[in-house]
């Protein structure tokens, strides 16, 4: 299981569905070299490594079946038939639609594999999730960290609900987990989302509620938050401003609500247009912000605790003022 | 700078275009819950054993720096303690050594040294009619000899070691140094303070006790009852990328090497640390040692958002510096030019850097057309160019 792009999979698989007899694995390798299907947004020729990656990914997930030498679209299976009714992303494209997204979902849970490494981590209290809405609905939230030596080194998964922990220790394995079914899971197909404690020695994993279909839903998940950041004024009834840790944020709302942490800045971002004099983003210093941080990929974790706005710097705390309310109308009339 | 427009009855702009460090040549004083707070627990730790740690939180235009440089000019001389003050000083403990020494000189800490060891100088030098003192000492070391340095250092490095500045003898014949090589190099270099440089001055593996040692001389050569360090954004190592591992490590032991420096009974010492609210959360998570030793004595200050009597207060006391001779425009309004009811935003309400830059901006900006006092209109469109406080392009705006 490698990193791979499902929008490149969808367009192949679209692309294998239209020839009804299937092709040969070079064919397959043809549609991609010659153009005429792309993987990545990149302009890269890819490697016979990342079209066999591509092809497998797509047979170990059901969506293609062998027939001999040729591969062909597995029209019997609901999900694929239905990702097959779906427009695949243009050539380029790496936006995956959400109905398509949700299919991939299907055919991922699906997977054995892919359950017994990495999803059923995740299984609540009274038994592992097997479809895409019960793992949104029930999922729990998973820390993992790396055993150093001089143990074997290994990840160590732990679920917040069962306290119970699981080690993958293989070569295999590891690479699979953390940069193949983590990055599907969080990056991918929107189903878990991601933050490292300030220690950079945990980080957790918890599942995320369907990600908004439109901007209408958009719309109404970012102003939930907003209401949501509003109501903690209660616990500071007394003061004028209240400020509230980004960090504490993400595990309150976006962990406790299955809300991605898009939705949380979605409503900074609101707060700070509709109410700009009335709210205060408190930066922090980038080499404070990753101090514990001794790789590159130990900064990135470490700046998913921060928000970011467009050309701005990493945010630390949001302090919004009392007169603050979640109704447009009354912003609007504020700066009349 | 073109003049003032005389009806808004100032002689000089008040308030700093920048407003990024206290105002020069206007009295200063924090927001006066703060300030009171701060005077009962300088009060109160004055009195205490134990880590005098102090822990100043605010974020960005809070005015930390501010009420550092009011500590420093204000009240800690009031309780005797002589404090230095270090921006940024890097997070290396060898850097606080060479800011601390180089703010000081090498002849006048030289002096310090001299003076306290010099009365228990063992071995006595060439007696003459005349004592001929720390300039004579110096005078004399300056003559050309074919004494080893060693030899030249060693009387001198006993006698420290006699005033009970320490007790280690690596420590004392760093300390020596410092005084025999004052002839030969008046200054200090960065590199003096480098542990593993040749003829560094700093005691190899034993900074925190070099530190100490020289802590104390700065304390009983000047006579102060303690000395203190006001450290502002220690945290702000945000010019690399990403720390080395190194450099973070350092950074965590430096502020716990200072943090143990003031647990010593016989060398008074005060920490007053400035910090945004994540560099204080981070640094306690990284090492909960550290917190411990903050929140003793309720030592965490958090600066708030001003208040109303806060902002009237600020600007009135810039004002009034700045008033001419006109005496009658006082009584029209408390903060005239500006209206007694602020227009500005609460976000620019809050801020005492904002609230300066807006005020500086709205007296820059006026001429004889402009009316006083300022209008809300007029305010509010200084404030919104300075800080866009509007929705800026049309999808933007509220309810789209």
């Amino acid at each position: 299981m490698r990193a791979v792009s499902f929008a490149g999979l969808h367009r192949l698989l679209t692309a294998v569905a239209a020839a009804t007899a299937g092709l040969r694995a070079r064919d397959v390798n043809a549609l991609v070299l010659d153009g005429r299907v792309t993987l990545t947004p990149r302009k890269l020729r890819p490697k016979p490594t990342t079209l066999y990656h591509y092809r497998n990914t797509l047979v170990r997930l059901g969506a293609f079946v062998r027939d001999g030498l040729r591969l062909r679209a597995n029209r019997d299976d609901a999900d694929v038939a239905a990702l097959l009714a779906e427009p695949a992303p243009a050539n380029g494209d790496h936006a995956l639609s959400h109905a398509a997204r949700e299919r991939f979902a299907a055919l991922v849970l699906k997977n054995e594999d892919c359950r017994a490494l990495f999803f059923d981590l995740f299984s609540p209290a009274r038994g592992p999730a097997c479809t895409v809405s019960d793992f949104r609905r029930h999922g729990a939230p998973v820390s993992w960290t790396r055993r150093p030596p001089p143990d074997t080194p290994a990840i160590v998964f732990r679920n917040h609900a069962t306290g119970r922990e699981t080690a993958h220790a293989s070569r295999a394995a590891v690479p699979a987990v953390l940069y193949g079914l983590r990055y599907w899971a969080r990056d991918e197909l929107a189903l878990v989302d991601e933050y490292s404690e300030r220690t950079l020695d945990r980080t957790t994993l918890f599942p995320i509620a369907a990600p908004p279909a439109g901007p209408a839903d958009r719309d109404a998940a970012v102003l939930h938050a907003v209401r949501f950041l509003l109501s903690l004024r209660a616990r500071h009834a007394d003061r004028e401003w209240t400020m509230l840790s980004v960090s504490d944020l993400i595990v309150e709302y976006c962990q406790g609500h299955r809300q991605p942490r898009s939705v949380l800045f979605g409503a900074f971002d609101w707060l700070r247009r509709r109410w700009p004099g009335h709210t205060i983003l408190v930066p922090t210093p980038l080499g404070l912000a990753t101090l514990a941080a001794t790789s590159a990929e130990q900064q990135d974790l470490a700046l998913r605790r921060y928000y970011k706005p467009a050309n701005g710097p990493y945010v630390s705390h949001i302090r919004f003022h009392h007169d603050v309310t979640a109704d447009a109308e009354d912003a609007r009339r504020r700066h009349a | 700078m073109p003049d003032l427009p005389p009806a808004l009855d100032l002689t000089f702009n008040p308030f700093e275009p920048a407003a990024s460090g206290p105002p020069i040549g206007i009295p200063f004083s924090p927001a006066a819950a703060l300030e009171s707070r701060l005077r009962r627990l300088v009060q109160t730790l004055a009195h205490a054993r134990g880590p005098k740690v102090i822990v100043v939180l605010g974020d960005y235009g809070a005015g930390k720096t501010c009420l550092l440089q009011w500590l420093h000019d204000d009240l800690l001389p009031e309780h005797r303690i002589r404090s230095y003050y270090f921006d940024n000083p890097g997070v290396y403990f060898y850097k606080l050594a060479n800011t601390l020494l180089r703010t000081i000189g090498r002849k006048d800490f030289a002096k310090f040294i001299w003076e306290l060891a010099a009365p228990h100088v063992s071995t006595p030098y060439q007696q003459s009619l005349f004592q001929p003192g720390f300039e004579g000492y110096l005078l004399a070391e300056s003559r050309p000899t074919r004494r080893p340095r060693q030899e030249i250092a060693a009387p001198l490095q006993a006698a420290i070691i006699a005033a009970g500045v320490t007790k280690d003898e690596q420590i004392a014949h760093c300390l020596a140094r410092i005084v025999t090589d004052a002839v030969r190099k008046p200054y200090f270099e960065y590199r003096d303070f480098l542990p593993r440089a040749t003829d560094s001055l700093v005691a190899e593996a034993e900074e925190a006790p070099y530190f100490g040692a020289i802590l104390k001389t700065l304390s009983r050569g000047s006579g102060a009852a303690a000395t203190a360090f006001l450290i502002d954004e220690f945290e702000e190592i945000g010019l690399q990328k990403r720390l080395t591992k190194r450099a973070a490590h350092d950074y965590l032991s430096t502020l716990k090497r200072l943090i143990n420096l003031t647990q010593k009974e016989d060398n008074p010492f005060w920490l007053f640390l400035t910090m945004t609210p994540d560099a204080y959360r981070t640094t306690c998570d990284l090492e909960p040692a550290l917190q411990q030793r903050f929140a003793e004595h309720d030592g965490v200050l958090r600066i708030e958002p001003l208040r109303p009597d806060d902002i009237i207060a600020l600007i009135r006391s810039r004002l009034n510096a700045a008033r001419g001779l006109a005496p009658e425009s006082r009584s029209r309004t408390r903060l005239f030019p500006f209206p007694d009811d602020l227009p500005f935003s609460p976000a620019t309400r809050a801020n005492p850097r904002r609230l300066v830059k807006v005020c500086s901006a709205s007296i820059s900006a006026a001429d004889a057309t402009t009316p006083v006092p300022f209008t809300a209109t007029y305010l509010r469109d200084v404030e919104a160019r300075l800080f866009f406080t509007g929705p800026r392009h049309a999808q933007d705006a509220p309810g789209s």
